[in-house]
């Protein structure tokens, strides 16, 4: 399979009132063609802003730096607004956490999804784009597409919503959909629907997929491959198999540790201790050594390489030994 | 929509009997004597002055006053004005086209350069520009409308000699009232066959320091608003997707965000309307403008009364009726709402 994105030590700080904040140290991965990358992390680690910079749509005073930022021969790093354009919504899409407001209040569902074929399907004309919309619609499960394309979007409910932001994203066929948290702000039963909704055309329109979630039962069932972030660096990457079942990394294991268990009554709930590095003021070992439950004193005093062994990589000294703990 | 119509010309009803309540009995509290100031104060025999009193209906209590008042607005009668003997609803609607008239083109004044300016300060936001924007807004946000008009006079018609100082026309030019707005008129065929495009360029030099004097504080309002309004508008997060979509960077701002920010600046120019009164008075006193901020004033002094009442209940029902427009207009802005 070809390489469709690969990036290769990105680091990205925001210049701050109070000093550089690095929000992103050295991240490297690559994802495939048809491939589904699941990011893992807390909030704030680093795994939005990553893909933001992939969709070029940093703020202003973000400094991106890396050795590669590469998605199809097309080198992203520097490069213009223009040829952003032309890379979002057509050769990327992204749909985001919160539906509700990521649609246009004051526009209706036709015209929003209709816009994305407007920029970059000029060849198109006014029926064929309609006709185009409506498919679209029914390819994301929308009943009756026809009564639903003058709907504004105050008069869609939250999954509807996402539906319509999903049709939105592939409208073009993007070949990469980089999905940010789409079912955070979901109901449980209307989130199934979203990841059924998401693999299933994945594998039809052969799309690669960055799905990002701070929940691993979420990512775990949809993705080929995880990656854990803490503190905006990679701390553990590999398939999602073994990296569920065996964690190396005591943060991964604690985030694994921390997903409740519904079958399991009266146990306490476990959660990691403490709190993130402060990004402005960032300790010079492991980030993650003050947490950790396997830490010894040479964890603080330089940060640990990142492995890499077979498909997996891990950047930690102590690593966590598992004996294939399945469920 | 027809029940959202109904409904507000049914609150129509207390609203209007609250300001005829009002202005009547207000210039009544007012200290000052119509007949008295028609007669001049010495010399009045007593017995003219009675007889006068109640000729005018005067001399009856108020309330009973009140009663005949409202019963004659009813059927569309006013009453005449004390001083000039004509009835207040034709003097009304000769002067209302010129305020009118000065009144749209301040807002649009207002409209045309507050609106691109919050807009252009809003997305260059703390950079030069957004500076010296908001700070110039801030000058002409200040600015007494009486000082502002007089600058203006000395400047372009003292000064450099580019426009008149007062009326709406030029002397030399005969331009008959159609509709009473001097900008229309001055193009009736007839206008144009015998004088040119000439009566319709004086038309707009006497209209543009009154224009300028009148829509200055409403243009910082406008901007200012615009401003905040675009910037609340551009954190939102269907800003991100429409720049996720690949839209240029013109149509982000134009299309997507501005369309949102409107909401509240419509809401804004509906208000506006309302203040540009109360600039009228002192934009027409300045600029001898012949509209009813001017007439107003002259019938406070001389305590005109059935001016006052009809003036003031006109105003308010014009007030009410673009409030009602801009009402309508949000409908079409806001599809939360419609």
């Amino acid at each position: 399979m070809e390489k469709l994105l690969d990036v290769k030590n990105l680091s990205i700080s925001f210049e701050t009132k109070k000093g550089i904040a690095h929000a992103v140290r050295n991240v490297s991965f690559e994802v495939y063609e048809g491939e589904t990358l699941g990011v893992v992390g807390e909030s704030g680690c680093g795994k939005s802003i990553t893909n933001l910079a992939i969709m070029g749509l940093l703020p202003e005073n973000a400094i991106v730096k890396a050795d590669r930022l590469n998605f199809k021969g097309t080198e992203l790093l520097n490069l213009n607004e223009k040829s952003w354009q032309e890379i979002r919504g057509e050769k990327i899409g992204m749909i985001f956490q919160d539906p509700m407001s990521s649609l246009n209040p004051c526009y209706t569902v036709e015209y929003q999804i209709d816009e994305v074929l407007k920029i970059h399907k000029p060849e198109l004309n006014k029926e064929q784009r309609k006709e185009k919309v409506l498919s679209l619609l029914k390819d994301v499960g929308i009943p009756a597409p026809n009564e639903r394309l003058k709907s504004y979007p105050h008069e869609l409910s939250g999954g509807m919503s996402q539906r319509v932001m999903i049709a939105m994203a592939i409208a073009c066929d993007p070949k990469l959909l980089i999905a940010d948290e789409p079912t955070t702000a979901l109901d449980v039963t209307v989130q199934g629907q979203i990841l059924d909704l998401l693999s299933k055309l994945q594998k039809t329109k052969a799309m690669a997929v960055i799905f990002v979630s701070h929940d691993l039962s979420v990512v775990r069932d949809i993705t080929d491959k995880i990656q854990v972030m803490y503190a905006g660096e990679v701390i553990e990457s590999g398939s999602t198999e073994e990296v569920i079942n065996e964690p190396r990394h005591p943060y991964t294991k604690g985030l694994l540790d921390s997903i409740p268990n519904f079958h399991k009554k009266n146990t306490e709930l476990y959660s990691i201790p403490g709190i993130v590095p402060d990004l402005l003021n960032r300790p010079n070992g492991c980030q993650f050594a003050k947490r950790c439950f396997n830490r010894s004193d040479d964890c603080e005093e330089a940060l640990p390489n990142i492995e890499q062994r077979d498909n997996r990589s891990l950047r930690c000294l102590h690593p966590v030994v598992t004996e294939g703990i399945k469920e | 929509m027809k029940r959202f119509l109904v409904e507000r010309l049914l609150q129509l009803i207390p609203t209007l009997i609250g300001i005829s309540l009002f202005s009547f009995f207000i210039i009544r509290m007012v200290p000052g004597d119509p007949v008295l100031l028609m007669l001049g104060e010495r010399g009045a025999d007593p017995k003219i002055y009675m007889e006068m009193k109640s000729s005018l209906g005067l001399d009856r209590p108020v309330f009973e006053q009140y009663y005949s008042y409202m019963e004659n607005a009813l059927t569309g009668d006013f009453g005449k004005s004390i001083v000039s003997k004509r009835p207040v609803t034709s003097e009304f609607f000769a002067r209302f086209p010129a305020t009118l008239e000065l009144g749209i083109c301040a807002v649009l004044f207002a409209i045309i350069l507050g609106i691109p300016a919050g807009v252009i300060a809003a997305t260059k936001r703390n950079t030069p520009i957004d500076y010296i924007l908001m700070g110039t807004s801030l000058v002409g946000f200040s600015m007494p409308i009486f000082w502002w008009g007089l600058i203006l006079i000395i400047i372009f018609s003292v000064g450099l000699g580019l426009t008149p100082v007062s009326g709406r026309l030029s002397v030399i030019y005969d331009v008959e009232a159609m509709t009473g707005f001097m900008l229309i008129d001055s193009l009736h065929p007839d206008v144009l066959n015998e004088e040119g495009l000439a009566p319709f360029i004086s038309a707009i030099k006497h209209l543009l320091l009154p224009t300028i004097a009148m829509g200055t504080i409403p243009l910082a309002v406008v901007a200012r608003m615009t401003r905040s309004s675009v910037l609340e508008v551009l954190r939102a997060p269907y800003i991100q997707t429409a720049k996720a979509k690949g839209q240029s960077y013109f149509k982000v701002i134009w299309v997507h965000a501005f369309r949102n920010a409107l909401i509240p600046i419509v809401t804004v120019i509906g208000l506006l309307f309302g203040s540009i009164i109360t600039g009228a008075i002192l934009t027409e006193t300045i600029f001898s403008w012949p509209g009813i901020g001017k007439w107003l004033v002259a019938s406070i002094h001389a305590r005109d009364y059935p001016v006052i009442q009809g003036g003031v209940l006109f105003i308010a029902i014009m007030i009410i009726t673009i409030n009602f427009i801009v009402d309508v207009i949000y409908t079409y802005v806001n599809p939360r709402i419609r």
